[in-house]
């Protein structure tokens, strides 16, 4: 293809010529050996440039690069068609050729190769579960279970127990018990081989010693509050590998076991029948939400409902196994009882812990068939296995670094509670000549005071006497207590129960605490529980707090209003005549009636006298129909208005509006407190703001609460991870001598397929933000830290689901790269001139690149336009709906396009054959009395960048049995159940979704599958959250680490490409545009991570140096060179 | 011009340095106090790292070896005052020399300096938030200290009071410095008893700077009324007496519950405002009129007695936060001001 172009461009213009210079050695002059000139370059149809020859020739070797006479009438049509879309083809730069010797092919071609290398990387671990999966009848389960710490194994034949190291055989079933109340270690443990039981008793509940003496942990001043594990705490299996353990949810055992923590890799690998369930029959988040109802289902949910469950195991066992429901019981004493009602019941709780085993068991039997029918290719399980394996190894800054949040964060919530002390004690003094009538956000508080009476004396008996300890020291002081002795004697007369500050407001009053009485009070009391004056239960989730900040919304101040929550007061008259209590001439002075109200105003008194004459008039109507009149006349106003209020019918003292704060799921929501997370963001954009401007304590309070409120959402998850320290004698040679550092890991609990598309789910770490200058504790990712002498090394696929859309698209619509306007963005767009599609998106629809990506992805995740409009609204609330809406719609017929209709060949004779509206489709099938598939094939999106995409993402998702496009995995029997057309229909944006998302899934699965090939036991596997893949190395095989990501980066696209029947691949997308070597797992090598918590960075606060960030040419000359053929690990034929 | 930046502290002044310095004292209280050292000491920014060579510190080091066997262990703390001739200029003001220098040294395990750094940073700077009406004006800058130290063996912060747009006044200066091959300069750490080269950082507080730094504080708080907003704990008078007497036949009476309270007060410890101990008004006007007088003082909280006190004991505690009164009983004193000042 290149040839053909370059020639053709050598003889046009100049100018043109010009533009497609050759690749820039520049960039690279070191390196001639993996940095060639021209003769490498090529470029498709599209001019879009294509892996360098050498690259080609290995990975496509039966497909050599030709091009014919149709190709080149058709690539006519394809840029027409781009340049229609604004797409400049000759706009974009080239990059440099790579040249690389690739170990050869384990096959024909990439497909085989993928095929041979995942079979092989799953075979031993095959080996290990078919036996279980095939085995018809488990070994006896003993008849009593022996009380012994550690392992104990069962003869299958007569029961006798045997104490053992560790389970004999490699392939098990397992289950683990944990006593919730005792901490998050193990107490018993049951599994089962083909040949015998087993069961593992904590030391913990034998009550014997621990081997060894627990040693204290860590340098670092231990929190006693949260546990800290050793690894002698769990249980061990040895670390002689490969092994198997099935087991439900499967991850939380794993995060028992002894061996998992150690910083070498065991090969010990899990198999989760959860996760299998999902992949077989997992369910939409709506579908959980009907199987969790108790509720009779809908007669058209009854087809899937049989075929799904919820995810425990004895949903789970319900329905592949049937039968008895499984009893949970026993389990309430793991989960609310003590040790010693452990070892009570002893006997009943371990055969229920494997009675659990069995139910696993007889699972696996019928599941594991089914996955591997619907799931054929090798790299789904290698990819699983692999994914369940997730090691993230830290170290004592982990403990300093929740310190340090946890202090940060009491710090800052002291330092907001002290600002709205100060405010509220600020603004008692509107009591003192009633100013606070005049208070735009506290004229409507409880300003009503108490007073403090004495009682009436007793008429004979006299008081009794009040003794002070300490009369004075000299005689006047003396004489001076004698005199006033009676005013001390009524303190008898003082009621039982003094009121608090009498003089004080009541709303003050309701922030304070009573003082303490008597001073023994005192001593009963806490340090930290003592009393202190002033409102110290005020807080910012109180109603008071955004009125002492004088928050306003859009300039107008915040207003509460018990049915309606928080909104604000937009006055619609001049004058505050007859106004009560409102202070309205406030109100006016700071914000004018604004034009859509005026025209009210304006017609004041005739509209007025109107309403009030229809109110009047009507009041013996009843009262609906005089508020219907109102909201029409709301109504009527609600279009001009321009704001991001919400209309509630509400007119405070007939003389302002009251427009509800817009909350996030919807106008009929009320707002409970403008001061939460949803609102944070307003402020920066000035919605949201002080109305003092004097008062900076309210945007300060603002700015903690952005600062604390990741910190809160995230806390108790991040504290609960379970950190397992390591011993000196378990950590390796060269570690063991580092002083002053402990060493440990977290197994973080992943679920290897947690979602109807099989993406992997864990709750802390595959949600954690990135490191933000305004998140207390957001460094927690980089807080995963390389012991020394190892490295992270990763990268993120750089936009993995829109490649993987945009080139179904292109495969299915022109059999190019690049060939559809989406394809062509996504591939050679940049962002730096505006040729990549959020920028061209943002461009035509007039918005913001960032709000433009979200909304981009949004529609390829399956999103509708109703769903853009409300993002629309949400980014930009001076938008109003028709605004919001003209631009979802604008947006949505550039890229998806439109909906047409083909007639059906029998129609041919009556009609014209050509594309028809859905409109016109609708009247011609009714004209006809069929419905509208009778006459019509299923609807295309045409003329959109994206119509292409969608309409081979809609062929797939509506197959009778959608595959994905790489492995050919099956979707979830859930939704795959047949229902008919109707039911195609309402599960099709999740069935689009699921082509893309699942499609990505078996990306990263060939990715996992192809760094264990390219780098054998070199690499330990860290974590992968979507489209970020991250291993540990020893330090100097992190180059070649690296090198080996780039490759499998270029080789699963390969693959992916060839499945979907193309045979070339862009250079764009043929490598990482970095991969990152770190000692921290950050997402760029460069972040300093500073935080409120991390005020100093990990640079200068840690000590941590920055990464590097590689790209194929750098790691090429860092691993050695490109001759990755001659690595010794890699098996060669 | 420059004169007009000179600060001196009077009385008033004087007094509220003098609170500081106790508060100073009770802050960290498990230190040996080594009380006033002779030799005056300069703080330029080339000797902020170069302390450990001095006689001082080593006469200082000497001391805790030989007072204070039992706190010769790392981690531990020393404390100590001197003099300081050199002038000190900042943004907003000048003092007049010599100033007092309260430094706090912290000896820690060099292994575990930069955790115990980043503490002290913070203790401090919440030190300093909670004397402040505005704890957001502290900040922590760190210092630029060049090419030629490494930051493994130097850091240092400084503690900044910032005034908007007039600008900023350093409150307190923390520094680290890692001691590397001193043979005398050895500690047992405090867990395992083995011999440590302890890392050593040091707190300075220039005691008038800071004086003025949260009088300042005290005065930039954005209210309409001009109250003097010092901390209660560290206020030089805490509480005042005023007596409205209307009637001139009791007012004999009146006055002797003033000195009566005004008894009770100083007993309880607790500084009462200046002169006879108690002021008399005429009227509602008048007292407002002392009342503000009061605030702008400084005073929290003022007593304010009528003749109806003399009947049933009965009195208002008038606060210069809220501007408001509480009314209390004359059974309330002091308990119920002792427990308003506790914290």
């Amino acid at each position: 293809a290149s040839k053909v172009g370059r020639e053709h461009y050598a003889s046009s213009n100049l100018k043109i010529y010009r533009r497609v210079k050759p690749p820039p050695k520049v960039n690279k002059p070191k390196k001639p050996e993996n940095v060639v000139g021209q003769s490498e370059y090529a470029e498709n149809l599209v001019k879009v440039q294509m892996i360098s020859r050498n690259l080609h020739a290995q990975l496509f070797p039966q497909s050599p690069r030709s091009i014919s006479e149709q190709q080149v009438t058709s690539a006519k049509v394809y840029k027409d068609e781009l340049r229609r879309h604004g797409v400049d083809i000759e706009s974009c730069a080239p990059v440099p050729d790579v040249q690389l010797k690739l170990p050869t092919l384990r096959g024909a071609n990439i497909e085989e190769h993928f095929l041979n290398i995942a079979k092989e990387q799953v075979q031993a671990y095959e080996e290990l579960l078919l036996p279980l999966v095939q085995c018809q009848e488990l070994p006896k389960r003993p008849k009593r279970w022996a009380f012994f710490a550690g392992w104990t194994a069962y003869d299958p034949d007569d029961g006798t127990a045997t104490p053992v190291d560790q389970p004999l055989e490699k392939g098990l079933i397992f289950d683990v018990e944990v006593c919730v109340r005792e901490g998050q270690t193990p107490v018993l443990a049951t599994a089962v081989s083909t040949k015998r039981w087993y069961s593992w008793v904590s030391p913990k509940l034998t009550k014997h010693r621990m081997s060894i003496p627990k040693s204290e942990p860590l340098d670092v001043d231990t929190d006693s509050e949260r546990p800290h594990h050793s690894a002698d705490e769990l249980i061990p299996l040895g670390t002689c590998g490969p092994g198997l353990i099935v087991g439900h949810n499967v991850s939380y055992d794993r995060a028992r076991l002894k061996e998992q923590y150690l910083i070498e890799d065991t090969d010990t690998r899990f198999v989760d029948t959860m996760s299998l369930h999902m992949c077989v029959s997992g369910v939409t988040s709506y579908q959980r939400a009907m199987l969790k109802s108790k509720k009779e289902p809908a007669p058209e949910d009854l087809g899937w409902l049989e075929q799904s469950s919820l995810n425990s195991l004895v949903e789970v066992h319900r329905l592949y196994c049937g039968g008895e429901p499984l009893s949970k019981e026993p389990r309430n004493i793991f989960v609310e009882g003590t040790l010693d009602q452990v070892r009570q019941s002893f006997q009943s709780l371990t055969n229920y812990c494997a009675g659990d085993v069995e139910a696993t068991h007889r699972v696996l039997q019928v599941l594991y068939p089914l996955y591997a029918e619907r799931f054929p290719h090798p790299a789904s399980l290698a990819g699983m296995l692999e994914m369940g394996s997730a090691y993230l190894p830290v170290n004592s800054n982990w403990e300093r670094y929740i310190r340090e949040a946890q202090l940060t964060y009491e710090d800052l919530s002291i330092e907001a509670k002290y600002h709205l002390g100060r405010r509220a004690e600020e603004a008692c003094s509107l009591l003192l000549d009633d100013q606070y009538r005049q208070n735009l956000w506290l004229w409507d508080e409880d300003w009503s005071v108490q007073e403090l009476k004495l009682k009436q004396p007793p008429k004979r008996k006299p008081l009794p006497r009040e003794e002070r300890q300490d009369p004075g020291n000299t005689a006047e002081q003396r004489r001076l207590q004698a005199k006033f002795q009676h005013l001390y004697d009524q303190r008898s007369l003082l009621p039982a129960r003094r009121p608090l500050l009498p003089g004080y407001p009541l709303w003050y009053r309701k922030l304070c605490r009573k003082p303490p009485t008597k001073k023994n009070d005192e001593i009963l009391e806490d340090e930290e529980d003592s009393w202190s004056p002033g409102a110290t239960e005020i807080s910012t989730g109180m109603q008071i707090a955004p009125k002492l900040l004088s928050l306003c919304w859009e300039g107008y101040p915040l207003h509460y209003e018990r049915e309606q929550g928080w909104g604000f007061l937009v006055p619609f008259r001049s004058d505050a005549e007859e106004v009560d209590r409102l202070p309205m001439d406030e109100l006016l002075a700071r914000c004018p009636v604004p034009e859509f109200a005026r025209q009210c105003a304006a017609k004041a008194e005739s509209d007025l006298a109107l309403d009030m004459l229809a109110g009047q008039v009507e009041q013996h109507l009843g009262k609906r129909e005089h508020y219907k009149k109102l909201s029409q006349k709301q109504q009527r106003l609600e279009t001009q208005y321009r704001g991001s209020g919400v209309w509630c019918n509400k007119v405070l003292e007939d003389c302002c509006f009251f427009l509800k704060l817009p909350h996030k799921n919807g106008p009929s929501f009320r707002v409970g407190n403008p001061l939460s997370r949803d609102f944070l963001n307003k402020f920066s954009e000035n919605v949201l703001s002080s109305g003092d401007p004097a008062c900076q304590a309210a945007a300060r309070v603002i700015e903690i609460a952005r600062m604390m409120s990741y910190w809160r959402n995230n806390r108790d998850r991040i504290m609960g991870q379970m950190v397992v320290w390591l011993d000196a004698h378990q950590l390796p040679k060269e570690l063991s001598g580092v002083q002053y550092l402990s060493y440990g890991a977290i197994c973080p609990q992943v679920v290897a397929c947690g979602t109807l598309t099989r993406r992997a789910m864990e709750p802390t770490w595959m949600t954690a933000s990135n490191s933000r200058p305004d998140r207390l504790g957001s460094e927690l990712r980089s807080m995963v830290q390389a012991p020394p002498g190892y490295r992270l090394v990763g990268a993120d696929v750089d936009s993995q689901e829109l490649w993987i859309a945009s080139v179904l698209g292109d495969a299915y619509a022109c059999g190019e790269h690049g060939a559809t306007p989406f394809g062509w963005m996504t591939l050679s767009g940049s962002k730096s001139n505006g040729s990549d599609m959020h920028s061209i998106t943002a461009k035509a629809v007039g918005i913001s690149r960032d709000h433009a990506k979200v909304i981009n992805y949004a529609r390829i995740y399956g999103a509708g336009q109703m769903f853009a409009e409300t993002l629309l609204r949400q980014f930009n609330p001076t938008f109003s709906a028709s605004e919001a809406k003209a631009k979802a719609m604008k947006m949505f017929s550039i890229t998806k396009g439109k909906r047409v209709y083909r007639l059906r060949e029998e129609f041919h004779d009556e009609l014209e054959d050509r594309a028809y509206s859905s409109y016109e489709a609708s009247r011609i099938a009714i004209q006809r009395n069929r419905t509208l598939p009778e006459v019509f094939y299923r609807p295309n999106w045409q003329g959109g960048t994206e119509s292409a995409m969608f309409n081979r993402l809609e062929e797939i998702a509506t197959g009778p049995q959608p595959q994905t496009p790489f492995l050919g995995g099956r979707l979830s029997r859930a939704l795959e159940a047949d229902g008919g057309p109707e039911q195609e229909q309402r599960f099709l944006p999740t069935r689009i979704n699921w082509v893309v998302q699942s499609g990505a899934v078996d990306f990263l699965h060939l990715m996992l599958v192809s760094m264990r090939w390219l780098m054998g036991p070199h690499v330990r596997f860290c974590l992968s959250f979507h489209d970020e893949l991250r291993y540990l190395v020893k330090e100097d095989l992190a180059p070649k680490a690296a090198l080996a990501m780039h490759i499998t980066n270029l080789m699963t696209r390969s693959f992916c490409v060839s499945r979907i029947g193309l045979k070339d691949l862009p250079m764009s997308v043929a490598f990482f545009s970095s991969v990152e070597v770190d000692t921290v797992l950050r997402k760029e090598c460069s972040m300093d991570c500073k935080t409120p918590s991390n005020p100093h960075g990990l640079r200068i606060g840690y000590g941590i140096q920055p990464g590097q960030s590689l790209s194929v040419a750098e790691s090429i000359e860092k691993a050695g060179g490109n001759d990755v053929s001659q690595w010794p690990w890699i098996k060669q034929t | 011009s420059q004169d007009d930046n000179k600060l001196e502290l009077l009385s008033h002044g004087r007094e509220y340095a003098n609170l500081l310095q106790q508060h100073w004292l009770r802050l960290r209280p498990l230190a040996a106090h080594l009380g006033d050292t002779r030799e005056s000491s300069s703080t330029s920014n080339q000797q902020r790292f170069s302390f450990p060579q001095s006689q001082q510190f080593r006469t200082n080091f000497q001391r805790l070896l030989d007072d204070h066997p039992r706190k010769a262990k790392c981690p531990t703390l020393l404390k100590h005052q001197s003099t300081c001739s050199s002038a000190h200029r900042n943004p907003l003001f000048e003092m007049n020399s010599p100033s007092l220098l309260l430094t706090t040294d912290f000896l820690v395990e060099p292994h575990r300096a930069l955790e115990h750094f980043y503490n002290m940073q913070r203790e401090s700077k919440i030190w300093w938030m909670r004397l402040s009406s505005n704890p957001s004006r502290y900040r922590i800058v760190p210092c630029d200290l060049g090419e030629e130290l490494s930051p493994k063996n130097y850091q240092a912060i400084d503690i900044r009071s910032s005034y908007g747009e007039a600008g900023e006044v350093t409150v307190e200066q923390l520094s680290l410095v890692r001691i590397e091959d001193d043979k005398d300069f050895h500690l047992p750490d405090a867990r395992t008893g083995e011999s440590v080269q302890p890392t050593v950082i040091r707190s300075v507080i220039r005691l008038e700077t800071a004086t003025c730094a949260l009088l300042l504080d005290g005065c930039d708080h954005g209210r309409n009324e001009q109250s003097l907003l010092l901390n209660p704990l560290l206020a030089p008078y805490q509480c005042g007496i005023a007596c409205v007497e209307s009637d001139s036949e009791l007012s004999k009476d009146l006055a002797d519950l003033c000195l009566h309270l005004k008894h009770v007060i100083n007993h309880a410890g607790l500084r009462l405002c200046q002169g006879s101990g108690f002021a008399s008004t005429k009227d509602t006007s008048h007292l407002a009129e002392h009342l503000l007088e009061s605030d702008m003082l400084g005073v929290p909280y003022t007593l304010v007695l009528n003749e109806k006190t003399l009947r049933n004991g009965l009195m208002q505690l008038r606060s210069r936060d809220t501007r408001l009164a509480e009314t209390i009983h004359i059974s309330d004193v002091p308990d119920y001001l002792l427990n308003i000042f506790k914290n």
